[in-house]
């Protein structure tokens, strides 16, 4: 059941989801075994520039949308939308947050509300590693 | 432990790295289909810690349906699939307009959409679009990457491990 409705009030703060990352989500596996890049392994890293491995940026964005999920359901399966920027990178085993708010409300159809909500990702240590916008659709039953 | 190097890489494992000024914008990244299974869809609900009825048993649409993340993968494909460009994923547009099902074959294409240069690294853009079986424009996604970390003006002669075309499979 989706948390968020036509009466949501703007600035409401959505549900933070938490996950502790780990290098073994990094892995990418091939027919012959897997790849050592950037997200698993230092040498790989250090040729980029980077002083070490650092975690994809998908697994960084996958605490948003298990966010919203809990925000919009069917809603954010169809009618999802956004838009997340990465500032920083994140460490491989790093703990990370999802956050966000409500931000404003607008008319999509003549049953649907488009609610969208300011969203952030931020680790253990503060640090915000991608921002953005995302949005999800509520049934409009007020004209 | 190396350090982290200063130079850019010029080849890597996958063959010779895409410069900024081979991109060319405006340029048909081509097509794929991409057959999502159930196993494509658990394994994105355990990458992401994303578990909900509707994806593994039954959903409002019918079936089980993916966790609409699972199009963050397929746009990077079909970019490998042209270019070889490592770098780091810099900014992610994207549109959820139906639910991907298990068992549906998705026809992914795309094409180079801009190229700029941003506080001297390069980086450029393209737009992807996932089609059903009839037609109908299932997500779309326009990505940015960071062409490298390391700075525009620094040489690109070395050697990486790591490279753009990755295995296509969740």
């Amino acid at each position: 059941m989706a948390i968020i409705t036509e009466d949501t009030p703007i600035g409401y703060a959505l549900p933070q989801i938490s996950r502790k990352l780990d290098v073994g989500l990094n892995q990418i596996k091939t027919n012959d075994g897997q790849l050592d890049t950037i997200h698993t392994d230092a040498e790989a890293a250090a040729r980029e520039g980077l002083s070490e491995p650092i975690a994809i940026g998908s697994r960084i964005f996958g605490v948003i949308p298990r966010m919203m999920m809990i925000c919009f359901d069917e809603g954010w399966i169809v009618g999802g939308k956004g838009s997340v920027v990465t500032r920083r990178p994140a460490g491989i085993n790093d703990l990370i947050t999802a956050k966000g708010y409500v931000k404003s409300k607008t008319v999509e159809t003549e049953e649907k509300l488009r609610i969208e909500c300011e969203v952030w990702v931020e680790t253990d240590k503060g640090v915000k590693v991608m921002v953005g916008q995302c949005s999800g659709l509520v049934a409009r039953t007020t004209p | 432990m190396s350090k982290p190097s200063k130079v850019r890489m010029a080849e890597d494992a996958t063959g010779k790295r895409t410069t900024y000024e081979e991109i060319k914008v405006g340029k048909d990244l081509g097509s794929f289909e991409w057959s999502v299974t159930k196993a494509d869809i658990e394994r994105q609900c355990l990458l992401d810690e994303h578990w909900h009825e509707w994806f593994v048993s039954d959903s409002p649409w019918g079936g089980a349906v993916a966790p609409p993340q699972i199009q963050s993968r397929p746009p990077r494909w079909l970019l490998g699939r042209t270019y070889n460009i490592r770098g780091v994923s810099y900014k992610h547009d994207f549109e959820y307009l139906k639910p991907i099902k298990a068992g549906q074959t998705l026809t992914i294409s795309g094409k180079v959409s801009d190229k700029y240069i941003k506080r001297n690294r390069e980086f450029m853009r393209w737009d992807t679009f996932a089609h059903d079986e009839d037609g109908q424009l299932v997500f779309s996604a326009s990505r940015v990457q960071c062409m490298d970390i390391i700075e525009r003006d620094a040489p690109r002669e070395g050697v990486g491990v790591d490279g753009g075309p990755k295995p296509e499979r969740i």
